[in-house]
C-alpha cells in the first residue's frame, strides 16, 4: 500500500510540475509605464437644433479634452445610421469612442431632456448610457455633471469637472466652474482682497481684506453669500489654512510687530475658554507665511528667518510633536507659496529660476522630520519651463491639476496676470480667465459651490 | 512498531554507507524482526512483501548511484523517478528559460512597436488578454480575459491587438499577456 501511495505521489508531483511549467510558459507580462502614451480619440455628435444641446456637447468635449486623456472633436449627429457600420467607419478613421447626445421628448416646458451614450467603436457596444433632464439656463453645471459621470465610466476618475474655482480680481472675489464658463461675484466691496482659501468641510471661502486700520480675515458663505469677519487684530491677519476636519487652522498674524508669525486656532479650545485663542507656533523674527496644515497635524510654510531679509525665503516643515522646524528646500533662490496635495503627498511651490518664477514639487511621502538633516533639502522636481511667471500655485485635491497665476515676461509681459491651470497628466497649461484686469490668488475645491 | 516498519521501506540516508548486500540482508532482516506479529497474517503474504522490498531496494541503490543529489551529499528523500527527474530538470530548465526569455523579448518588442497606453494611469491598472496566433504569426483572435476596470486602458490594447505580428517562436500558439501599470 505504501508503494502505491508513493507511486501516486510521484505521479501527482510530476503533473503539478508539468502544469506549473506549462502555465508559466504560456503567459507573459508587459509593463505600461515608461512607454509613449496616446490619448483616446473621441467624436462628440450633437443631435437637435437647440442651443442647449449644442452647449451641452461643447461642454462635454471641453471637459474630456481638459482631462488630458482624450482628444475630442465635435460634429452634428448624422441621420439614423446602422450603428455597426458607423462604428466600423469611425474605428477605421482612428476614433475609439463615439459620444452621442440625442434630444429626448419631454413634457416639461422649462427643462430639456437628452440621452447621452458612449459607444466603443471597435466593438459597436455601448460603454455608457444615461438620460438626463437639465435646465437650459444651467447648462454649464449640467454639462459638467454629465462629464464627471462619463469620465468616471471611462477612466475611473471623475476629474475636476465639478470643481469650483475662486480668485481675486480688482477689489472683488469671483467664483466659477473650473473652466470659468459661468462665473459670479462673491464679494464686491471696497478694499483689496487677497489670499483665498476654502474651508475643508463647510462651504466657506476665507480671504484677507485691507481696511483702514488693519488687514482682517473674513469669510463668505457660498450657500447664502453672507460675509463675516473672523479675525480682526492689529496688523496683518491672513492665509488661514484649515485642518482636514475643519476644526483647527493655522493663520499668519503680525500683530503690532513688523513680521508675521504662525498661530494655531483650535475651535475646541476656544469653546472651552469662551473666547478666541491662538497658540503661537513660530517665534523666529522672520516673515512666516503661506501655511499648509497637513493631515498629520504638521505645517509646511515659507519663511525668510534663516536667510534673513535677503529676499530668499525658503520652505520649512514644522514638526508639531517634535517641536522642530527643518528647511526642506535647498536654501537657494526665492521659494514661496507652498500648496499641499493629500492624495499625492506632495507640495507644489514657486521658485525663481533665471529671473522667472517656475513651479516645482516636493515629495513628502515617507518624510520623517526627526531624522531629516538640513542641507540640500528634499529633491525638487521642476514642473514648468516656459518663460512666464507662475506664482501662487494651488493643488487640486484630485492631484492632477494645479491652478496658478500666470504673467508674461519681457515682450509677453504686457498682458495682465490671469489664472491658468497646469494639467500634470499631459503637461498642458490652459488659461481659464479672460479678464481685462489682473487676476490673482486662485483657490479651488472639488465641491460644486458656484 | 508501525513507524519502524514503514521506515524500513525508505532508503537510508546517504551519510550511512551501505551496499546492496546490506540492503538485502541487513535492513530486510531487521525489518522482518520488527514487523508486528499479526496472528492473522499468513506466511505467504509476508514472503511476497519481502520480495517486493528487495526489488525496490535494488532500484533505489542504482538510482542513488547516478543521482546528482548523491554527488552533492544531499539527503535523497524521493523515489528513483523523482531523483532522475531532478537531473533532467536542471538541463531542461536552462533551455526552457532561454526559450521563454526569447518569447518574452519577442512580445516586448512587438508590444513596444504598436501599443500606446493612455496617459495618467501609470501604476494602477492591469489587463490580461489572451491571444491566439495563427501559423503565420498574425493574431487570429484575442480576448480580454481580465479587464482593467478602466475602459480607455482596455481600448488602447484592443485598438492594436489585431495588428500584432509575432515572431516564429510564437506561431501557432495561444498565450496570455498581462498588460500592467
Amino acid at each position: 500500500m505504501e508503494l502505491s501511495l508513493k507511486k501516486n505521489r510521484t505521479i501527482l508531483a510530476s503533473l503539478f510540475i508539468f502544469t506549473l511549467l506549462g502555465d508559466v510558459a504560456f503567459s507573459f507580462a508587459v509593463k505600461s509605464s515608461g512607454r509613449r502614451v496616446s490619448k483616446t480619440s473621441c467624436v462628440v455628435s450633437i443631435g437637435g437644433s437647440e442651443e442647449a444641446f449644442r452647449s451641452l456637447g461643447k461642454i462635454l468635449a471641453f471637459d474630456m479634452g481638459f482631462s488630458g486623456q482624450f482628444k475630442t472633436s465635435i460634429r452634428r449627429l448624422k441621420a439614423k445610421n446602422d450603428i455597426k457600420s458607423e462604428c466600423a467607419d469611425l474605428f477605421e478613421k482612428g476614433v475609439d469612442l463615439h459620444l452621442k447626445i440625442t434630444p429626448v421628448k419631454t413634457k416639461s416646458t422649462s427643462k430639456q431632456k437628452a440621452r447621452v451614450e458612449v459607444i466603443q467603436t471597435w466593438l459597436g457596444k455601448r460603454a455608457y448610457s444615461k438620460t438626463i433632464e437639465f435646465d437650459p439656463k444651467n447648462a454649464v453645471r449640467s454639462g459638467h455633471t454629465i462629464s464627471a459621470s462619463v469620465l468616471k465610466a471611462l477612466t475611473g476618475k471623475r476629474g475636476v469637472c465639478q470643481s469650483t474655482l475662486a480668485w481675486c480680481q480688482d477689489s472683488s472675489i469671483y467664483c466659477a466652474d473650473y473652466g470659468c464658463m459661468e462665473k459670479r461675484v462673491l464679494v464686491n466691496s471696497p478694499g483689496t482682497k487677497f489670499a483665498l482659501s476654502f474651508h475643508t468641510k463647510a462651504p466657506l471661502l476665507f480671504f484677507s481684506q485691507a481696511t483702514e486700520n488693519n488687514n482682517e480675515l473674513s469669510s463668505v458663505d457660498l450657500s447664502n453669500f453672507r460675509e463675516r469677519v473672523r479675525f480682526s487684530y492689529p496688523g496683518l491677519t491672513m492665509q488661514f489654512s484649515p485642518s482636514k476636519d475643519g476644526t483647527k487652522g493655522v493663520v499668519c498674524m503680525s500683530g503690532s510687530r513688523g513680521n508675521t508669525e504662525l498661530y494655531l486656532y483650535d475651535q475646541s479650545l476656544c469653546n472651552k475658554l469662551g473666547r478666541q485663542a491662538f497658540q503661537q507656533l513660530t517665534k523666529n523674527g522672520g516673515t512666516n507665511a503661506s501655511p499648509c496644515f497637513l493631515p498629520n497635524g504638521d505645517v509646511v510654510f515659507c519663511s525668510d528667518f534663516q536667510t534673513g531679509r535677503s529676499g530668499r525665503p525658503q520652505l520649512f516643515y514644522l514638526d508639531m510633536k517634535g517641536k522642530r522646524v527643518v528647511r526642506i528646500t535647498d536654501g537657494r533662490g526665492y521659494c514661496a507659496a507652498p500648496s499641499y496635495c493629500e492624495k499625492k503627498q506632495k507640495i507644489v511651490f514657486n521658485k525663481a529660476v533665471d529671473g522667472v518664477f517656475q513651479l516645482f514639487s516636493l515629495d513628502l511621502k515617507g518624510f520623517n522630520p526627526s531624522k531629516f538633516i538640513e542641507g540640500r533639502g528634499l529633491r525638487a522636481k521642476r514642473l514648468t519651463f516656459d518663460r512666464s511667471h507662475k506664482t501662487e500655485p494651488q493643488w487640486h485635491p484630485d492631484g492632477d491639476f494645479v491652478a496658478f497665476v500666470r504673467k508674461g515676461v519681457g515682450i509677453f509681459g504686457s498682458g495682465k496676470a490671469q489664472i491658468a491651470v497646469l494639467n500634470l497628466i499631459d503637461d498642458s497649461v490652459r488659461i481659464v480667465t479672460r479678464g481685462t484686469s489682473p487676476c490673482g490668488f486662485p483657490a479651488w475645491t472639488n465641491r460644486t459651490l458656484y | 512498531m508501525e513507524k519502524e516498519s514503514l521506515c524500513a521501506y525508505f532508503p537510508r540516508p546517504l551519510d550511512n554507507a551501505f551496499d546492496e548486500k546490506s540492503v538485502r540482508e541487513g535492513s530486510v532482516e531487521s525489518t522482518l524482526s520488527k514487523l508486528p506479529q499479526d496472528p492473522s497474517s499468513e506466511g505467504e503474504d509476508l514472503s511476497r512483501d519481502v520480495k517486493e522490498v528487495e526489488k525496490t531496494s535494488s532500484k533505489e541503490v542504482k538510482s542513488e548511484e547516478i543521482s546528482n543529489s548523491e554527488k552533492n551529499g544531499v539527503e535523497d528523500k524521493g523515489s528513483e523517478k523523482e531523483a532522475s527527474k531532478s537531473m533532467h530538470f536542471s538541463v531542461k530548465d536552462g533551455k526552457r528559460a532561454q526559450k521563454r526569455a526569447k518569447e518574452q523579448n519577442s512580445i516586448e518588442r512587438e508590444v513596444a512597436r504598436l501599443w500606446r497606453p493612455p496617459p495618467g494611469l501609470a501604476g494602477s491598472v492591469e489587463c490580461v488578454v489572451k491571444f491566439s496566433i495563427d501559423a503565420s504569426g498574425q493574431v487570429d483572435s484575442f480576448e480580454i480575459v481580465k479587464p482593467s476596470g478602466v475602459l480607455i486602458y482596455d481600448l488602447s490594447i484592443a485598438r492594436v491587438a489585431k495588428r500584432f505580428c509575432f515572431e516564429k517562436c510564437l506561431w501557432g500558439r495561444d498565450f496570455t499577456v498581462d498588460f500592467y501599470g
